[in-house]
Parts: C-alpha cells; sequence; structure tokens
C-alpha cells in the first residue's frame, strides 16, 4: 500500500518543482548607448505579477534598481532605463501571473568608442550641495566657471524651492477670515440672555467651529481636485555661462516646463544644457521630456517607473539635476 | 481680545509663520501623515494648555494647514499619489485628533496633554507605516472608548 502512495508523492514533489521553475523570460534592449535612456522589452510566457523590477549591476560591482513596473499586463512589457555608461549586467527580479519567481538577465556591450559630444557629457560635473541664497547671481545671469560651479549657481539660484506665496497667502486669508468670524459670533449675545462678550460661553465657539469645519471641508474638496505635477527647469547653454534670460514657463499636459536661455551658450553650438527635476509628492516626469537629447548626464541615477497606463516616467524621488546634449 | 480670538491666534499665528517662510516642494522630506499631523499636533498641545474652546474649533482652522503642510512638505514616492488618498489621510489624522483629545477629560492641564500625545502620536506612527484605514480603525476605537467612559460617568453621577 505505501509504495505507490509514495511513487505519487514524489511525482507530486517533482512536478511542484518543475513548476517553481517558471515560464522562459527573455530580456530585449532595442539599444544600448550610454548616458542615454535605452529602450527594450520584457517577454514573459506566464505573464507578469503585481511588481516587476529591472535591476542592473556596474563594471564596479554595484547593483541598481533600473525600472519599475507595477501594472504590467500581458505576455510582454515595455521597460526603459538610463544607461550612466557604466552598466554591465541587467537582472529581472519578479513574478509571473501565476506567482512563479521570473528570472532572466542580460549583458550590455560595453562600448569604447566616443565621439566629441559623449567625451564633453562625461567631464561635466555637479555641484556637491546646493546652497539658496548664498550665490545670488546679478543681471549679468551666471558667473561663468567649471561645469561643477555653474551647477552650483544655477541650483541655487534658479532652481532653489521657495516659498509659495500664493498658498501662504490664502493661509493669512483663512486665519483672518476665522477671527473675523470668532469676533462676530462672540459679539452676539445668546440665546439665553447671558453676555458673551468674553467668549467663554460654548456658544460662539461651537458655532465658529461647525463654519470652519465647513469651510475647512470645502478647501480640502478643492485641494484634492488638483493633482501633483511634476517641474523641469532648463537652461539652455548653461555650460557656457554669462547672460541668462527667461524663455517662459510651458503647463503642458503631464508636466509643467520653466525654461531660461544663456545666450553666449546659444552662439556656440555645442554647448550643454543644464537640466533640473522636481517631483513634488510622487509626480513623475515623462520620459517624452528628454526626446530632445542625445546624451544626458544625471547627478543620481534615476528610476524609470511605468505607471497604469503604461506610460514610462521618472519615479518620483528628490531633486534631480542633469546636463544634456541636444540632438 | 476675547479668550477665543486669543488662542485662535495663539493656534494659527505659528504654523502661518512657517507657511509663509518654508519653501515649498521640498527634495526630502517627512511621511504625508506625519507632515499633515504637525499642525494638529500644534493645535492638540493649544488645546489642552491654553485653554482653545473647543477641539472641533481647533481643528476646522488647522486642518488647512495640515493640507498645505501635505502638499509642501510631504515625501516623494514613486508614483503620483492619487488625490483621494491624500483627503483621505487627511480625514483619517483628523478623526484620530478628535478622538484623542475627547478622550483626554482629565482636570490637569498637563495630564490632558500626556493623555491626548499618548493616544495621538502613535496613531499618526501608525498611520505613516501602514495606511490611513488603520488609523481610522484606532480613532473608532478611542471614539468608542470615550462614549463608553462618558456612559459610566453618567451612570456613576
Amino acid at each position: 500500500m505505501k509504495a505507490p502512495f509514495l511513487a505519487l508523492l514524489c511525482c507530486l514533489l517533482a512536478a511542484a518543482q518543475g513548476g517553481a521553475q517558471g515560464a522562459p523570460v527573455r530580456i530585449e534592449l532595442r539599444d544600448e548607448k550610454p548616458y542615454a535612456f535605452n529602450y527594450g522589452r520584457i517577454l514573459s510566457q506566464a505573464g507578469f505579477g503585481p511588481r516587476v523590477e529591472l535591476y542592473g549591476t556596474t563594471i564596479a560591482g554595484v547593483r541598481r534598481l533600473l525600472f519599475v513596473s507595477e501594472s504590467a499586463v500581458g505576455l510582454s512589457m515595455d521597460f526603459a532605463l538610463y544607461n550612466d555608461g557604466t552598466l554591465l549586467d541587467l537582472e529581472l527580479a519578479g513574478y509571473d501571473a501565476q506567482g512563479r519567481p521570473l528570472a532572466a538577465s542580460h549583458r550590455l556591450r560595453f562600448q569604447t568608442g566616443s565621439d566629441a559630444e559623449r567625451r564633453l557629457i562625461t567631464q561635466l560635473q555637479f555641484s556637491y550641495g546646493s546652497f539658496p541664497g548664498l550665490n545670488a547671481i546679478g543681471p549679468e545671469g551666471l558667473e561663468r566657471g567649471d561645469a561643477e560651479y555653474l551647477s552650483r549657481q544655477i541650483n541655487a539660484t534658479y532652481f532653489a524651492a521657495r516659498a509659495s506665496l500664493l498658498y501662504a497667502l490664502a493661509l493669512v486669508a483663512w486665519t483672518m477670515a476665522a477671527l473675523l468670524i470668532a469676533t462676530a459670533l462672540a459679539r452676539k449675545k445668546p440665546v439665553g440672555g447671558a453676555s458673551a462678550t468674553g467668549g467663554d460661553s460654548a456658544a460662539p465657539a461651537r458655532m465658529a467651529a461647525l463654519i470652519l469645519a465647513l469651510g475647512a471641508a470645502l478647501s480640502l474638496t478643492a485641494l484634492a481636485a488638483f493633482g501633483p505635477r511634476p517641474y523641469l527647469f532648463v537652461i539652455e547653454g548653461a555650460q557656457a555661462g554669462g547672460r541668462v534670460t527667461a524663455a517662459g514657463e510651458r503647463y503642458l499636459k503631464d508636466y509643467a516646463e520653466l525654461r531660461w536661455i544663456a545666450t553666449d551658450g546659444m552662439e556656440g553650438g555645442e554647448a550643454a544644457d543644464y537640466l533640473g527635476l522636481r517631483s513634488p509628492r510622487g509626480a513623475a516626469l515623462p520620459l517624452s521630456a528628454f526626446d530632445g537629447y542625445r546624451y544626458l548626464l544625471f547627478s543620481s541615477q534615476p528610476l524609470v517607473v511605468s505607471d497604469t497606463a503604461g506610460m514610462l516616467r521618472i519615479g518620483g524621488g528628490p531633486f534631480l539635476a542633469a546636463w544634456g546634449l541636444r540632438r | 481680545m476675547s479668550r477665543l480670538n486669543g488662542a485662535m491666534l495663539a493656534l494659527a499665528a505659528p504654523p502661518l509663520a512657517l507657511a509663509l517662510a518654508f519653501p515649498a516642494g521640498l527634495d526630502t522630506a517627512l511621511s504625508p501623515a506625519w507632515a499633515a499631523a504637525l499642525p494638529l499636533v500644534w493645535a492638540a498641545l493649544v488645546v489642552c494648555m491654553a485653554g482653545a474652546p473647543s477641539p472641533a474649533l481647533a481643528l476646522g482652522l488647522s486642518l488647512p494647514f495640515s493640507s498645505w503642510s501635505l502638499l509642501h512638505c510631504s515625501s516623494w514616492s514613486l508614483a503620483p499619489r492619487p488625490p483621494a488618498l491624500e483627503a483621505l489621510e487627511l480625514l483619517a489624522l483628523a478623526a484620530l485628533f478628535m478622538s484623542s483629545l475627547t478622550l483626554a477629560r482629565l482636570k490637569r492641564r498637563g495630564a490632558r496633554l500626556i493623555l491626548a500625545y499618548a493616544l495621538f502620536i502613535p496613531g499618526i506612527a501608525l498611520q505613516a507605516s501602514t495606511g490611513p484605514l488603520a488609523s481610522l480603525a484606532c480613532a473608532a476605537f478611542i471614539a468608542a472608548l470615550a462614549a463608553l467612559t462618558k456612559g459610566r460617568r453618567r451612570a456613576e453621577a
């Protein structure tokens, strides 16, 4: 009686082991260009689980998260990653639609050849820190200097986070209105006839609380109507320094773009643009915002995320700076 | 100036000064629960120590400051947070604030404050780590406890 039972158990264990290995998965990278976003596709015969991650290992052996998708549907998924020129291996992490681990890797071709533009982008630097107010620049715009000095000036003067006057004024108006309501209610005599001028009676406070609670509910509803918006700041031709003029603000569907032009840099031709990315409350900038750039150098590795619609974006995070060479 | 106005001014002036001076869109900041809770924590302090007439009044005055803080000081996430989730964060914190203050009915101000914070601060930590639904449940539990205590007091009287 025992032998058939044991055989059946062995068969079941073998089947379970075979199943745990998962269906074949493949990473296809369309272009392997350093200092640029590289696009590709992941193919899985068993679909994808709720979260798929792509890690990269650099020549120095450092492992970094490069891409995250939390909305993969179907048997293939488009992805993108930023190749900083040191990437060597890609490794997939996650589960397929049946909960089995996904395992795939891809080795990048290390490109040694370089053109003048790529040589230029590798030499550009970023500031080690940004101190708003210390580098106040005059009407001439940027003081000339090396890339690191320019980066520090731009971060501190053009891209520095400042107090939002509009919101602060709305809060001042809110406080004034609340004080006026409380004063008006405290002057009124309560129904019982006792004086309430001292504000000690609970009636005016209760009425003020009700009015304020309604006002707060309305303002919170108004707040909920506005989603967070990512910002892209650009100084065209920043590498040349010198005079900088404002070139306007554009409020596009997915992000807002604020642009300045360093006029000296535009005349020279090859000068690099300096870019800043802000992602308030996880607002993620679409990758399409960088379509105009051939080479990009980021201050730190950007993480690419695929949103619920499958659109590729730079995941929300701390302020990110970049040097870019236009196509 | 009436006591009511004085308390309201004490409640609004410090967060207002912060809102005027503080930069918007911080690069690295607090978790959304802590960011939205800070003005409420301040309100709890004023209610318990300076004797603002009503916790509901303090809540009404402080909530827009909480929403401002949530907008400008909350930390980053990978993807945009839906506005409804932020509204829920605020709602859960408001419920937690009210429940912790309604339960704290001790005579001594210091003891009232300690009890309010002893309930409120762990609630915020809970929301920061597990989300607004957990703190809503926590607020409901405290509110039920407050109702039970009130019922027992009435029965004893």
